[in-house]
C-alpha cells in the first residue's frame, strides 16, 4: 500500500460532486459530526456543522436561495462564508458577526465532495475516477465493509477484471473485465452504517451503470449477511 | 420564590374524554409507570403500583404528581365561561424534550416558514417589540401585546389579520395563549399545551382549546390544530441537541425570543431541570 | 353531483388522495372524520359508509372508493384527459404503476405503522417496523437511481403518474416513525421533484419548499423596509 505525505484521515469522502444538485442540501456525517452539506446557486459547495447557532434546528432541513443557506425553523440566511445575514423578524436589523455557523473544510476533487473536520493545506490524492456511478449504506462498520470490499469486490463487481485495491484509509479501487476503473469510497456514518461512492474513470452507459448498481445491491445483501453472521 | 420541586408539579397525564370506564389505562410521566382508571363512580384515579397518587379532573384532562404538591392547579377562569366550546385534541408523542415542546409553542417568529399560509406569510415576517413579565405572586410568565400578521388565524378565520397573542406559562410544562377571536370582537380564544414529560427527551402533548364557535364542526377545530402541531413536531424532532439548553452561551437569541428567554431564565431560577441542559454537552 | 373526500389531516393515504385532486384540479367537498382522538371511522355512521372503517373514502354519486389505490386510479382515468397520470395507452407503463401501487401498501405497513407508533402512540413492533421500511426504502432508491441512469425523476416513465403519489406521502413522513432518509440519495432527489411540480399541496410533516435561484434582498442593506 503506498504511503503519501497527506493524512488521509484528514479528507471524507461525503457526496457524489454530480448528485449534489445546485439549492440542494443534505445530511451527512463526518468523524461522527452531523453535518449539513449544500451547493449554492453558484455551484459553490459548503459543509457545516448541523444545527443553527439559534435554537439547533438541522440546518439539512433549510432551504437554498441563491448563495445563502435558511435554516427552516426561522428562516436565519447564511452567506457561504457561514455568517448569518439575514433574520426575517427582524428585516432591519443587520445581523452582528458573532452569528455564525461552525464549518468544515470543503472541497470538490475528481468528482467527489470531501470533507475535512479540520483545517489542513494538503488535498486528497488524485484519483483515476471522476463520474457518478451511485452512493448508498451498507449496515455494517468501515473497516468491515473495506476488508469485505477486497474480499468479494472482484468476483461481484470486476468480472474477471482485476481484484480490489485499498487506497488509503477512504476506499478501494478495481478494474472491471473491459478496463473500466471503478473507485469505491467508504465515508463512516456510524460504526454500523457506512456510506459507499461509487465512481468510473469513463462516462457509463446507462445499460452498464444499471449493471453495476444491481452488482452493488447483491454484494450488499452477501456482506451484510457476513456480518450478521459474525 | 423559588417555586415548587419537579416532583411536586402537576402534571397532564391523560385525556377525561379518552378513558373507559373500568379499564385501567396505563402512561408514562417522568419514567415512572401509571395507572389511570376511571371508577364505578365515575371518579378518576391514578395509581403509581397500587399507591395511588393524587389526581384532579381539570380542563379535560387528568392531572397528578410524582410528589406532594403544596399548591392548587393554576386556573383558566376563561374557560368556566358556558358559551365557549372545550375542544379536546387528544395527545400527540414528540422525541424531544417536553420543555423545547413549549418553548416552540411560546415562538412566533417561526410561523412565516412553518406554519406558511395559515398562521404566517414571508412577505410579513417581522416580530414586533411586545412585553415579557414574570407574575412574581403567582409565579408565571406573562408575555403581552404580541401581534403578528396571520393568513388564517383559526379554523373560523377568513382571510387575513393582525392577530394579538398574549402568552402565558403558567407551570414549566403549560403554557397558554390568548389570541384574538376572529369572530367575537374583544374576546380571546384560549389555546393551551400541556405538555406531558415521559422522559427527558420524550413528551406526550395534550393541546386543549377553549374558543368562541359555534359553527365550525368539532372535527374541523381538532384537525385545524392537529395540523399546526404536526408542523412544529419535525422541527421538535430535529433540534440538537433534544434537551433545552439553559447555558445561554449555547444558543443565541434575538429580541424576538423575549419569551424563551424569560422562560429559560424562569426555568434556571426555579431549578427546573428535568428536561434541560445545564452543562454543555 | 360533486364528489366527497371522507379525510384526515394526517392520513398519508387520505393524503393521496388530496394530491391527486390537487393535481388534477378536481372540484370535490371534504369532510373531516375525527380519527384521533374520536376514532370515529370506527363509528356505527361513517361504517354504514365505509364497513372497514378506513379512510379515505371518495364517494361520487353511487360509486364509494375505500381504498386509496382505487381512488387515485378512478380520479386519474376520469379527470385527466391528456392521459400521463395512469397512461391507459401505454400498457406496460399501467402494469408498473400497478406494481408501485401494490408495493405502496408495503410502505404503510411499516413506515405507516412507525409514523402511527411514534406519533400516536398506536401498540407496534416498532424494531421490525421501521426494519422492513428500510429495506422498502432501499428498493425505492436502487429503482430511481435505474430511473436517473435513463434520465427520468420518476418511478415510472419520464413523468409523473400515480405510482409517485401512491409512494410519495409515507416515504416523506418516514422521519415521523423515527426512519432517517439519509441513506437514500436518489430518494431524496425524487421527493424534492415531486414536491415541486405545479398544483402540489402540503400536509403536517412535510413542509413547504422555501428554496430559490436567488437570495433575498436584504432589507437592512437597502435602507429600511418597504413592509407597512
Amino acid at each position: 500500500m503506498p504511503t503519501t505525505s497527506n493524512d488521509p484521515c484528514l479528507w471524507v469522502p461525503a457526496y457524489l460532486s454530480d448528485l449534489l444538485m445546485p439549492g440542494e442540501v443534505v445530511q451527512t456525517y463526518v468523524d461522527r459530526n452531523d453535518v449539513a452539506l449544500w451547493r449554492a446557486h453558484s455551484g459553490k459547495v459548503n459543509a457545516w456543522s448541523n444545527r443553527c447557532p439559534h435554537r439547533g434546528m438541522r440546518l439539512s432541513h433549510g432551504f437554498v436561495r441563491g448563495d445563502m443557506l435558511a435554516c427552516i425553523y426561522h428562516g436565519w440566511h447564511y452567506g457561504s462564508d457561514g455568517g448569518c445575514k439575514y433574520i426575517p423578524a427582524h428585516p432591519d436589523l443587520e445581523p452582528p458577526s458573532t452569528i455564525c455557523t461552525d464549518g468544515f473544510e470543503c472541497i470538490e476533487q475528481d468528482g467527489l465532495i470531501w470533507i475535512s473536520p479540520e483545517s489542513s493545506a494538503d488535498k486528497p490524492d488524485a484519483l483515476p475516477t471522476r463520474h457518478a456511478v451511485r452512493s448508498m449504506t451498507f449496515w455494517v462498520s468501515k473497516q468491515f465493509l473495506t476488508d469485505a470490499l477486497v474480499k468479494y469486490g472482484s468476483s461481484y463487481l470486476a468480472m474477471g477484471g482485476s481484484s480490489a485495491i485499498i487506497l488509503g484509509t477512504f476506499g478501494v479501487s478495481l478494474t472491471l473485465a473491459d478496463r473500466t476503473k471503478l473507485t469505491i469510497a467508504v465515508q463512516e456514518i456510524s460504526p454500523q452504517e457506512t456510506f459507499l461512492h461509487v465512481l468510473s474513470d469513463v462516462s457509463l452507459s446507462a445499460e452498464k451503470k444499471t449493471g453495476i448498481s444491481r452488482n452493488l445491491d447483491r454484494l450488499r445483501e452477501r456482506i451484510e449477511s457476513e456480518d450478521q453472521a459474525q | 420564590m423559588t417555586g415548587s420541586t419537579i416532583v411536586d408539579e402537576w402534571y397532564p397525564v391523560g385525556m377525561v374524554s379518552g378513558l373507559e370506564p373500568e379499564t385501567a389505562t396505563s402512561t408514562v410521566l417522568m419514567g415512572e409507570e401509571l395507572s389511570l382508571m376511571k371508577e364505578t363512580d365515575s371518579s378518576i384515579t391514578v395509581r403509581r403500583g397500587t399507591e395511588e397518587r393524587p389526581a384532579l379532573v381539570r380542563f379535560g384532562h387528568v392531572w397528578t404528581s410524582l410528589g406532594s404538591p403544596d399548591h392548587p392547579l393554576f386556573s383558566i377562569p376563561e374557560a368556566d365561561n358556558a358559551e365557549r366550546r372545550l375542544v379536546d385534541c387528544g395527545c400527540v408523542r414528540v422525541k424531544c424534550s417536553p420543555l423545547r415542546a413549549v418553548e416552540n409553542f411560546l415562538d412566533i417568529a417561526h410561523f412565516p416558514f412553518i406554519h406558511t399560509g395559515i398562521l404566517g406569510v414571508e412577505d410579513h415576517p417581522e416580530v414586533k417589540k411586545y412585553d415579557v413579565e414574570v407574575d412574581e405572586k403567582l409565579n408565571e410568565i406573562w408575555a403581552k401585546k404580541v401581534e403578528f400578521y396571520q393568513p388564517q388565524a383559526a379554523a373560523s378565520a377568513q382571510g387575513g389579520i393582525i392577530t394579538k397573542y398574549m402568552y402565558r406559562v403558567a407551570t414549566p410544562t403549560v403554557s397558554i395563549l390568548y389570541k384574538t377571536c376572529p369572530v367575537r370582537k374583544g374576546e380571546w380564544d384560549i389555546i393551551t399545551l400541556f405538555v406531558q414529560p415521559v422522559a427527558e427527551d420524550v413528551c406526550d402533548v395534550w393541546p386543549w382549546m377553549a374558543l368562541y364557535d359555534d359553527d365550525t364542526p368539532l372535527t374541523d377545530l381538532i384537525h385545524f390544530q392537529q395540523m399546526i402541531f404536526l408542523q412544529d413536531r419535525s422541527i421538535l424532532e430535529n433540534q440538537i441537541p433534544r434537551l433545552l439548553p439553559l447555558d445561554p452561551k449555547l444558543e443565541i437569541p434575538t429580541r424576538a425570543d423575549l419569551t424563551s428567554i424569560a422562560y429559560r431564565r424562569w426555568l434556571k431560577r426555579r431549578h427546573y431541570t428535568y428536561g434541560a441542559q445545564t452543562v454543555a454537552a | 353531483m360533486t364528489m366527497r373526500l371522507y379525510d384526515y389531516i394526517l392520513s398519508g393515504n387520505a393524503y393521496k388522495a388530496r394530491l391527486i385532486l390537487a393535481f388534477l384540479d378536481v372540484k370535490h367537498e371534504s369532510t373531516a372524520v375525527d380519527f384521533h382522538p374520536g376514532k370515529e371511522h370506527k363509528s356505527p355512521a361513517f361504517l354504514a359508509i365505509n364497513p372497514a372503517g378506513t379512510l379515505p373514502v371518495l364517494v361520487d354519486g353511487d360509486h364509494i372508493l375505500t381504498d386509496s389505490a382505487a381512488i387515485l386510479v378512478y380520479v386519474a382515468l376520469n379527470h385527466d384527459p391528456a392521459k400521463t397520470w395512469f397512461p391507459v395507452e401505454q400498457p406496460t407503463f399501467c402494469a408498473q404503476i400497478v406494481s408501485w401501487l401494490a408495493f405502496a401498501e408495503q410502505l404503510t405497513t411499516s413506515i405507516g405503522v412507525a409514523r402511527l407508533h411514534d406519533m400516536l402512540g398506536r401498540d407496534a413492533d416498532i424494531q421490525n417496523a421501521r426494519a422492513t421500511g428500510h429495506q422498502a426504502l432501499r428498493r425505492l432508491d436502487s429503482h430511481l437511481v435505474e430511473q436517473e441512469f435513463k434520465g427520468s425523476r420518476y418511478l415510472v416513465g419520464k413523468t409523473p403518474t400515480i405510482a409517485d403519489i401512491a409512494c410519495f406521502p409515507y416515504t416523506a413522513l418516514a422521519g415521523d416513525g423515527g426512519i432517517s432518509l439519509m441513506a437514500y440519495p436518489a430518494v431524496n432527489r425524487w421527493l424534492i421533484s415531486i414536491r415541486s411540480l405545479d398544483g402540489f399541496i402540503e400536509m403536517p410533516g412535510i413542509h413547504a419548499l422555501h428554496g430559490s435561484d436567488t437570495a433575498p434582498d436584504l432589507p437592512w442593506q437597502s435602507g429600511g423596509s418597504e413592509r407597512e
